[in-house]
């Protein structure tokens, strides 16, 4: 039936609202809904072209509710399209913002699927990267973008928490070697397995990155 | 260089003064047992309080510290104070770390950069008299040990470390013999001694050579009287807290718990008599129980009794006379006084596990037999406790039952030999979310330790046993010849030391969570019921054998391999086991007890864990002389010296004294080479 794709994809962009990370993106539902768009496209010239440009409706109308129909089917097929791609696009932009590097989750998941071997169908779905080429592109622009406009401003951490802090020192446990950090006083060496009492300022970044596991 | 107890809070003092208010330049080294859990909780409440950052890195040998010092420790120019809390008391710590802060500048950089400080916080003994005389940045927290008994000790030592006209040839200290043979343990930290022109006359000379063979002497016969322990760290960090003026509840109980661990691994304090207190007139009977009585004292002065209701902390009280298992209101986090069974876990369990798990209990019944059984069940026959109420869980116990145990359990135990089955103990309640005694959490928190939180227990636990190992002592390096099952190995080792400390961490945030330390309740009575059933196997079916010098036993089947892989759990083990044959032996007046090494299959790595323990710690000898030595642990000298002369594959990694790991073929040699020891006076 017309729209059910459309459903679907609608269906997808409501569940990825209330996921921690973004769900792969469904290529092959999109291109089903716009390869549907088109076929209906088709059907409507098909429908017009007997008539060499002079439809009335109102001589034709079975004709005419049919065109409307189509017409209906195809503008609800692009908002289903729209919305799907809306959410993704807030969910990269929310990415850019709280300061996640998009690219190198994708590169952790490609090592992941290196890893687990190419034998393995399953992993290949779940190991490529979420997003679609054209949404790297975007992240990757959009993340520019961010940094010039953040770059008028050094002294302000733009992306930082909004929450003010409620301790200026806090407990850190490392999970994964972070190597040396440099910090405003000085260096700190992060090496797994250990824990830390230090200035939140210096480690917050690490800690949106996952190296860092925050101790209440 | 040593701190006395007086001196600790200006020793603070000093580390905040020029500890680095913004950048972690304090590194806590921690041991993986609950003495040093608590006190690392301990010292890091207080230097939360000054903000003061800090980095706490828990090490599980002495492998594990060199690779410490050479990724933190090493050219680490941040670095101004490293606190090793539970370890490096035995070895000349200052080989191990690099503590000439800087490009490697011993001498040169004197006047430029700061040292480093090392304070040795270290429950073990004997210390290693380089650390506590030496000169550089060593510092060694005091419990009294070395200024009661060292002073002596250390002029000889002093005298002999200085240069002299022949290098020392004898008096090792006890430098654990560990793998590489390049390792820096076994040199000294001194320059060489430089020629000094001796004094002509042979008479000087002479005279010099007599004094110098009485020092050294008196230096060896501290070393070669084994290994003993000490207070418990956690207690002295509690002392410098309240020293500060910052002694709370939470602190107050993470000594208790310290204190208390120790006697579950049979850590008796042992270094001496009790101490002659200044001013308090306490009479104690050990060490022990004098710094119970402090912390007695300390918890009814920040606990007071609560005015209206009858009896709180009231000893003898009636209402005390049941065990406390709630709290009296949603906010009571108080610590407060109360019987305490030789029962482990017995809020949390039935009254009948409790009793047949516990080491007191079961092995002076005899336990591992079914007379033994039968001889518990009459007890509570006797005691008008019926099975079926002692089988189900002691809070649903009829309430009579529960407030008559503890007259009917003093009246019957001494029938049984029981004596001192009921003690004081502490309790705490964290609201109504729990009531735990101290022995408790000191049970949990060993459990934790042992063998991981449950969860992930099914299949790292098996991993989660073991120690990381450095590589075999002594000869070792050249036997592993070919190198890939080396590599496999140390992976092992890797996986192993990595499970371990995540054990560490799991152990960290429970000991201040009581719904982690509630759920890994389980974990603690598995442990014990393993030991149980490991024990009976191994008594019933008679697998402990007599050797010349030691008797022997050697866990290679069952179930619980795995689990007692791990050295304390080991410990624990053979714990039991010894009390169970120094009852044996009681009973056929025996008045000499061989002692007990227990040995068990690490599979994974094909090597054996060896723990030696000597049997009655807490045998009260007529001898004063004896009492005194008793306790002390010869075996980790004993361990040194096979691993020298034979050529056993041995790794002594663990900052026990007396534990060692042996390659699997290789344990009959050892065994042998250990029979010639004399391990017994």
């Amino acid at each position: 039936m017309y729209g059910d794709l459309g459903l679907k994809l609608v269906q997808h962009a409501k569940r990825t609202q209330s996921l921690p990370q973004l769900p792969p993106y469904q290529s092959d539902i999109v291109r089903s809904v716009t390869r549907e768009v088109r076929d209906l496209d088709r059907d409507v010239t098909e429908i017009l072209e007997p008539f060499n440009g002079h439809f009335d409706p109102a001589e034709e109308p079975a004709t005419a509710c049919s065109l409307l129909v189509h017409h209906l089917c195809m503008r609800r097929n692009k908002r289903c399209l729209l919305a799907y791609h809306r959410v993704r696009v807030e969910a990269i932009e929310e990415m850019c913002w709280s300061g996640s590097d998009l690219l190198e989750q994708v590169q952790a998941s490609q090592n992941k699927v290196a890893e687990g071997g190419a034998g393995i169908g399953s992993a290949e779905g779940s190991g490529a990267s979420s997003l679609s080429p054209e949404e790297e592109e975007y992240a990757r622009q959009y993340g520019d973008l961010l940094a010039a406009y953040k770059g008028q401003w050094t002294d302000i951490d733009l992306t930082g928490s909004l929450e003010p802090p409620r301790d200026l020192f806090i407990d850190v446990r490392v999970l994964k070697d972070a190597g040396e950090i440099q910090t405003e006083y000085g260096a700190i060496t992060l090496t797994k397995n250990s824990q830390f009492f230090v200035r939140q300022g210096d480690v917050e970044r690490l800690i949106a990155q996952g190296f860092l596991q925050k101790l209440n | 260089m040593y701190i006395p107890r007086p001196l600790f809070s200006s020793a603070y003092a000093h580390l905040k003064a020029h500890a680095h208010s913004t950048n972690p330049s304090i590194l806590l080294l921690c041991a993986l047992d609950t003495d040093s859990l608590c006190a690392a909780r301990i010292l890091t409440h207080l230097l939360k309080q000054d903000y003061v950052p800090h980095k706490i890195h828990p090490v599980a040998g002495y492998q594990e510290l060199e690779n410490v010092n050479e990724a933190l420790v090493k050219g680490n120019e941040e670095l101004r104070f490293v606190i090793c809390l539970g370890l490096g008391g035995l070895v000349d710590i200052a080989a191990f770390l690099d503590l000439n802060c800087g490009r490697g500048g011993e001498e040169g950089e004197e006047g430029g950069r700061a040292k480093v400080e090392c304070w040795l916080v270290d429950g073990r003994r004997p210390w290693n008299l380089y650390n506590v005389f030496g000169v550089g940045g060593v510092k060694c927290f005091d419990d009294g040990d070395i200024e009661e008994e060292l002073p002596r000790i250390g002029f000889g030592h002093t005298l002999l470390s200085y240069p002299s006209s022949k290098p020392l040839a004898s008096s090792p200290p006890p430098v654990h013999s560990h793998s590489p043979p390049s390792s820096p343990s076994q040199q000294l930290p001194l320059p060489p001694p430089p020629e000094r022109p001796p004094p002509s006359a042979k008479l000087l000379r002479r005279k010099l050579r007599r004094l110098r063979a009485k020092h050294e002497s008196t230096v060896a016969s501290y070393y070669t009287q084994g290994t003993w322990y000490g207070e418990p760290i956690s207690g002295l960090l509690y002392s410098l807290a309240s020293d500060l003026g910052r002694e709370d509840n939470d602190l107050l109980w993470l000594a208790i718990v310290g204190l208390s661990s120790g006697e579950i691994i049979g850590r008796g304090i042992t270094s001496g008599p009790p101490r002659k207190a200044g001013g308090l007139g306490w009479v104690s009977t050990t060490r022990e129980d004098q710094i119970r009585g402090v912390l007695r004292d300390e918890v009814r002065r920040l606990n007071p009794p609560e005015a209206p209701p009858p009896g709180s902390s009231n000893v003898s009280g009636n209402s005390s006379s049941s065990l406390q298992t709630t709290a009296r209101s949603p906010s009571d986090t108080a610590i407060r006084l109360s019987p305490e069974y030789r029962f482990m876990l017995i809020r949390h369990w039935s009254l009948y596990d409790s009793m047949l798990h516990s080491s007191f209990l079961g092995t002076k019944l005899h336990i591992w037999s079914e007379t033994g059984r039968k001889r518990l069940h009459k007890l509570l026959a006797k005691m008008g406790f019926s099975l079926s109420q002692c089988k189900q869980s002691y809070t649903h116990m009829d309430m009579d039952l529960k407030r008559s145990l503890r007259e009917r359990l003093e009246k019957y135990a001494p029938l049984y030999g029981l004596e001192g089955v009921v003690r004081e103990g502490f309790v705490r309640c964290w609201g109504f979310r729990g009531c735990l005694s101290a022995a408790d959490v000191a049970y949990v928190i060993g459990g934790l330790l042992e063998m991981g939180r449950r969860g992930s227990s099914s299949h790292t636990n098996s991993g989660s046993a073991i120690t990381p190992i450095s590589s075999s002592a002594g000869k070792a390096p050249e036997a592993l010849v070919d190198p890939d099952p080396t590599n496999e190995t140390r992976k092992e080792e890797a996986r192993e030391s990595e499970s371990w400390i995540a054990n560490f961490w799991a152990a960290y945030d429970a000991l201040e969570d009581i719904e982690a330390l509630k759920t890994a309740l389980p974990t603690a009575m598995d442990l014990t019921r393993a030991i149980l059933r490991t024990g009976t196997a191994l008594i019933e079916k008679r697998q402990i054998r007599l050797l010349r010098s030691f008797r022997l036993a050697v866990v290679k089947e069952g179930p619980d391999v795995s689990t007692f892989a791990h050295p304390s759990a080991l410990s624990k083990l053979a714990l039991w086991l010894g009390e169970a044959i120094l009852e044996q032996e009681k009973e056929h007046r025996k008045k000499r007890h061989l002692p007990l090494v227990v040995a068990s299959l690490n599979e994974r790595r094909g090597v054996y864990v060896v723990v030696g323990t000597t049997l009655g710690s807490r045998v009260d000898d007529e001898d004063a002389t004896l009492e005194y030595r008793s306790g002390r642990n010869r075996f980790g000298m004993a361990f040194q010296e096979v691993a020298q002369s034979t050529n056993a594959r041995i790794r002594i990694d663990a900052f026990e004294a007396t534990v060692v790991e042996v390659k699997k073929e290789d344990l009959a040699g050892f065994l042998e080479g250990l029979s010639l020891k004399s391990v017994v006076e």
